[in-house]
């Protein structure tokens, strides 16, 4: 269950990351340029994301737990982030894809 | 802008002067989580964690010894190993007893329950104290100084996130190959990552150490009279719902029962302790306590009546009746993180490296960005000079001087008379001298240079540590990984990671000093 949030709230990160035209560039060398209302849909994935993993964290654990969890994990997450996007950003779009297929499988496993 | 230059000038300044010591409080203080791994690691007369312990069948063996060794005691403790916690351990009070505090303890082999002598370490706790109680100095005064800079720090983050332009788009920034900015992308992904962990931290200090820099505040109502303020204090924190003993002698039941019926009551408990408190008398009380399995706090705790049986119900649970004193207390546990379990205790002690990493980054991108603006000027200042040697002495010096102490603890004759202080006497005089070694060694070599020998330093001092464990005891690696004892296994397996990363690091800058020596030579000789 809660591995289930830390992996939404970096899938979560890594939205809100790609949200941002520096991290995009570095990220995805050829891509398109997205549309204003694509950058906000991205932004709000991200943010409903994190949301969602705090929630499970705090059904999980507790209000008090929960939030300790969430925050701390989240700081682990974004740091991991910071520093894949400046050693292999290229990386970043396929651990989001890759993070997708875990997320599906463990979901798959509790149905 | 001109109120933000104003706030830069406030975060630069109250980040200078006490970042040394906020550094000091960040490093020892993220250790201090690990506290009981690390003493358990200083003694290693302890005995491998082989299996799971069968606690049941301690309990009567730690009964009986108690009886040899403490028969005039009114309070008993027995803790047991579960957790991160390895020691089967007894505690008692004399009342009549010479020693300061009146409490004894001593620490059995969980496999037989025969006493083990332990060799005098300062252990983990003194990583822990040195935080906020510091060494050498009047402990009044560290309360005030690690107040101080407390109050420095809370500044230093409100400022920071004023100063801070683009918190949210830089928010996962990291430009690594640009000199100057990398520093700053570090410093700021350092303190807003964490932001929230800094601001507990920080906040909750202050709060925890209250009675020293607030202390008007109590001295409005009752006057400055310490006596007064003391019962004050006495008052606030006294144990909520202590039952006091009633003087006349009475049988208790066995402990077993109790722990059979704390047990009974919560199958999926861990039972980390039984205590006696008034023994042996008709108002004598037992406590179980468990590991708590949600909430702030370490344990839940049990009580019943020694002599009937009957559970006691006032003193269950421990609530205070006063919103500011819980509001304290929540501060406190926040603070100390004791109710955290393994990957919780982890977070923590990262963020906590994290806070030391902020401190250090923003001092260096101050010196950097200071000899950048000198050079161009041809300019040389005493001050940025003695910045830039006591960032070398504090931000690698006080990592190696913590490595000397856990090699002292290996050396130290076991015989040593107070041994524990010794150990942290080594722990300053390498700390000393790192500290002097930039300024000796900077006239010969570049400052570059004296950044890769201590790094250097530092990582020979780390990868000692497992050594000198495999050489001087039977506790070595191989040792804890093959009987799965990861308290010990962790902590030299940590040494070894410290080792790397400092080892790497020398790499990295000494690399980077040859290429900006080539390139100095290279203009030099485009020059003539």
């Amino acid at each position: 269950m809660t591995g289930a949030a830390w992996l939404l709230g970096a899938l979560g990160s890594c939205c809100l990351a790609l949200a941002k035209k520096r991290h995009r560039n570095e990220a995805v060398p050829n891509y398109k340029k997205l549309a204003e209302s694509q950058i906000y849909s991205l932004q709000l994935a991200g943010w409903l994301l994190l949301m969602v993993a705090a929630a499970i964290m705090i059904t999980a654990k507790g209000v008090a737990l929960g939030l300790v969890y969430s925050l701390g994990g989240f700081m682990c997450v974004a740091m991991g982030l910071a520093l894949l996007l400046s050693f292999r950003p290229r990386w970043t779009p396929w651990l989001a894809v890759l993070m997708i297929f875990w997320i599906l499988v463990l979901w798959g496993v509790a149905r | 802008m001109k109120f933000r230059h104003a706030m830069t000038w406030l975060h630069t300044w109250a980040g200078l002067v006490l970042g040394a010591l906020l550094y000091l409080m960040f490093v020892t203080g993220s250790a201090g989580y690990f506290d009981v791994e690390i003493t358990r690691w200083m003694q290693p007369e302890i005995p491998l964690e082989k299996t799971d312990f069968d606690t049941r069948a301690m309990l009567p063996k730690a009964e009986q010894r108690l009886a040899q060794v403490a028969p005039d005691a009114d309070k008993i403790y027995v803790e047991f190993p579960q957790g991160r916690y390895p020691y089967f351990m007894l505690w008692w009070h004399n009342p009549e007893s010479v020693a300061e505090s009146g409490w004894h303890q001593e620490v059995l082999n969980p496999n037989n329950g025969e006493p083990v002598t332990v060799r005098e370490t300062a252990g983990g706790e003194f990583l822990y104290r040195l935080h906020y109680v510091l060494h050498y100095i009047p402990k009044g005064l560290a309360y005030w100084l690690t107040s101080l800079a407390a109050m420095f720090m809370l500044v230093a983050i409100i400022t920071g996130v004023v100063i801070h332009r683009r918190i949210f788009k830089d928010f996962f920034t990291f430009r690594r190959t640009r000199r100057q900015t990398s520093w700053l992308d570090m410093h700021n992904l350092l303190g807003v990552l964490p932001l929230p962990f800094h601001l507990m931290i920080t906040y909750s200090g202050l709060i925890l150490l209250m009675f020293s820099t607030m202390l008007p505040i109590p001295a409005s109502s009752f006057g400055l009279n310490p006596e007064n303020l003391r019962q004050v204090y006495d008052a606030v924190f006294s144990e909520h719902g202590h039952v006091s003993a009633s003087g006349a002698t009475a049988s208790s039941r066995p402990l077993l029962e109790f722990y059979d019926a704390a047990r009974d009551s919560n199958p999926s408990a861990v039972i980390a302790y039984v205590a006696v408190d008034n023994l042996r008398d008709q108002k004598a009380i037992v406590e179980i306590g468990s590991l708590a399995s949600s909430g702030l706090d370490a344990f839940e705790e049990t009580a019943y009546w020694a002599v009937d049986g009957s559970l006691l119900s006032e003193t269950g649970d421990h609530h205070p009746e006063n919103t500011s004193l819980e509001f304290y207390e929540v501060m406190e546990k926040l603070h100390e993180g004791l109710f955290a379990d393994s990957l919780l205790r982890w977070i923590y002690f990262l963020s906590g490296l994290m806070g030391a990493g902020m401190v250090a980054t923003g001092a260096i991108f101050w010196a950097n960005k200071r000899r950048h603006a000198h050079d161009k000027a041809g300019v040389d200042s005493r001050g940025l000079r003695l910045v830039e040697g006591l960032n070398v002495g504090v931000i690698v010096g006080l990592p190696s001087a913590i490595a000397a102490y856990f090699l002292a603890n290996r050396l130290l004759s076991s015989t040593l008379v107070s041994r524990g202080e010794w150990e942290a006497h080594c722990l300053f005089v390498v700390w000393f001298v790192a500290l002097i070694h930039p300024f000796v060694r900077r006239r010969n070599i570049s400052l570059g240079t004296i950044w890769v020998e201590q790094f250097r330093c530092a990582a020979v001092l780390y990868a000692l540590i497992p050594l000198m464990n495999a050489a001087t005891s039977s506790s070595h690696l191989l040792m804890s990984l093959r009987y799965g004892d990861w308290v010990l296994a962790g902590f030299d397996l940590f040494m070894v990671a410290v080792a790397l990363c400092f080892f790497y690091v020398a790499q990295v800058l000494s690399r980077r000093e040859i290429k900006s020596v080539t390139k100095n030579c290279d203009a030099a000789e485009v020059a003539q």
